[in-house]
């Protein structure tokens, strides 16, 4: 996944230099470019934050927490994990019906005409593979 | 409910939760136990808040300042400095808050910059003699002017936020930046003077000027790129983001060769990482957003404020205080997203200009950023340069203070943001 993520986001790169090359230079500007670069940004978020999870390594407060015995900070480790899990299962729960519904409408996109269920997909499928990855993790310990 | 939305994060942000978790778990709440909040907003707004062009600079940005910091150009741009300035009385000191100056130019995020100025300058700085406390207190604060000197993330996220355009926020940030750095440059004259010193002197030469600019060239061509691209009209701030990406990895690899292909795949690894931890924290503070503006809170802020019967004057007092509270406690991205569609109604009322309120809430949660004891900056010098976070507290103090007035500076005199856009 977060291999996916980084060759997204220089793909994004490569991307965004192509229109400005081709509006400014040859005056063919992509028209779709902005529209998937937006698309490949929501990929690389929630792909990238499966190994940001995995690792256990998104923005907190630990100062609180360092300051106390091993224990209850392993406990409270083991909460953040569960409450992790709870809200990945919870956002994807809710997440599948609408990208249900946009598949079964055919709903596309206005300039690149991309089934819109694809990019709104990466959203449930990010959250799924962080409530695996936070699962393998606190099994681990 | 709006108690809801308000005390149980403030108690999950202790247990040491992770800020997008919390978030999202109160939005998840909210939705599940209070009438008439759709379920389905949770996916349109987690997708809908990533789906906005001018934040897709922030990777962009992000990508552009890793490679910068990690492959010679930032390197180049203090050596560049030091030609200029290393003859003065605390030259080591100064060159650190002139690099950030310059390296905020081309970045736009602050442990950028905490990272890549001061790879450079705390060897030489505590091979010069200077405390650790002062070290370390002077990088952790420096960093911040990187989001203040345009470009900058917070800017982007409240241009976004306050439908007001990023090139004039970029443009209004400038001066006040400099101001940040000016007062910064007093306070470590001020205390050389006392201190009586031996110096490190570089004896200033054209000729050595001359050779550093040269060898910095293509590392200056990055302003060019970003700055002459957007006010030349040729692109959008994103779009600049991108360019000075595919600019930057081509200087570092191609031309200085400081860079190999594998160290540039490792760093964009990091940086999509880096990403992922800012923008999901966007993505979920768009959520709580829009449930919090649905609860009618912004409206329950402006009737309170007006009770009080207070005037602009009190009332950005009162901001700016509530702002340095939340913002030593969250990042800058979450805290815009969630106070500007509170604070931004109140003081257009007053008739305080909405790009002048981007800058103070910019530069007022820069020293968030190092505010202890949460600031990210003071975790980034805790683990870059092994500074114990005591230490770092008590070094940012004094920084701390002088930066306070130069924010009450910037709030009270808007013609300091203002004068460059000609109102």
């Amino acid at each position: 996944m977060h291999v996916a993520a980084t060759a997204t986001l220089l793909l994004a790169v490569a991307l965004n230099f192509a229109n400005v090359v081709g509006r400014y230079f040859f005056n063919a500007p992509i028209e779709w470019a902005e529209e998937v670069m937006l698309f490949m940004q929501v990929g690389v978020v929630f792909l990238a934050a499966v190994a940001v999870s995995r690792e256990g390594r998104h923005i907190r407060m630990d100062v609180a927490v360092n300051l106390l015995p091993a224990l209850p900070r392993r406990l409270l480790e083991a909460l953040a994990g569960v409450v992790e899990i709870a809200v990945a299962v919870a956002v994807t729960w809710l997440a599948i019906p609408l990208v249900k519904q946009l598949a079964e409408f055919d709903q596309r996109s206005q300039a690149a005409q991309l089934p819109l269920a694809i990019p709104q997909a990466l959203v449930p499928l990010g959250f799924a593979l962080i409530a695996i990855a936070v699962a393998v993790r606190l099994a681990r310990k | 409910m709006t108690g809801l939305l308000l005390v149980l994060p403030f108690a999950l942000l202790f247990l040491g939760i992770p800020i997008y978790l919390i978030l999202l778990l109160t939005s998840l709440i909210a939705v599940a136990f209070v009438a008439g909040m759709p379920p389905t907003v949770v996916q349109t707004a987690l997708f809908g808040a990533l789906d906005s062009f001018p934040l897709l600079a922030i990777p962009f940005f992000i990508l552009a300042g890793e490679i910068m910091g990690q492959g010679g150009i930032a390197k180049r741009l203090v050596a560049w400095i030091t030609s200029v300035i290393g003859g003065v009385r605390g030259s080591l000191p100064l060159t650190t808050i002139a690099s950030s100056e310059v390296f905020g130019a081309i970045s736009g995020s602050s442990v950028s910059c905490v990272a890549a100025v001061g790879r450079l300058m705390v060897p030489a700085l505590r091979g010069a003699g200077y405390g650790e406390r002062f070290t370390s207190g002077l990088i952790a604060s420096s960093g911040a002017i990187a989001v203040i000197i345009p470009p900058s993330i917070p800017m982007i996220i409240y241009g976004a936020t306050a439908q007001q355009p990023v090139t004039e926020l970029f443009l209004a940030g400038f001066l006040p930046g400099l101001l940040i750095g000016a007062f910064g440059a007093l306070y470590v004259l001020f205390r050389e003077r006392r201190s009586g010193r031996e110096h490190v002197r570089v004896p200033f030469a054209w000729s050595s000027v001359w050779a550093a600019t040269k060898n910095a060239s293509w590392a200056l061509g990055t302003l060019a790129v970003i700055f002459g691209g957007i006010y030349g009209g040729a692109f959008t701030p994103t779009e600049a983001a991108g360019v000075a990406v595919v600019y930057a990895i081509v200087v570092s690899c191609l031309i200085y060769r400081d860079l190999d292909w594998a160290g540039l795949w490792r760093i964009c690894m990091s940086s999509a990482q880096l990403t992922a931890q800012i923008l999901v924290i966007v993505a979920a503070a768009g959520l709580y957003s829009w449930l919090l503006t649905t609860s009618g809170l912004p409206q329950l802020v402006i009737a309170t404020i007006k009770g009080w019967n207070l005037g602009a004057v009190e009332t950005l007092l009162v901001f700016n205080l509530l702002l340095l509270v939340v913002g030593s406690f969250l990042e800058p991205p979450a805290a815009i997203l969630i106070l500007t569609p509170l604070f931004l109604p109140v003081v257009m009322s007053f008739g305080v200009d909405p790009i002048h309120f981007g800058i103070i809430m910019t530069v007022n949660l820069s020293i968030g950023l190092y505010t202890p004891p949460f600031g990210l900056n003071l975790f980034a010098t805790h683990s870059l340069f092994h500074a114990p976070l005591g230490v770092i507290y008590r070094g940012v103090l004094p920084f701390l203070a002088i930066n306070l007035i130069a924010l009450m500076v910037i709030t009270y005199v808007p013609q300091i943001s203002l004068v460059v856009l000609g109102r």
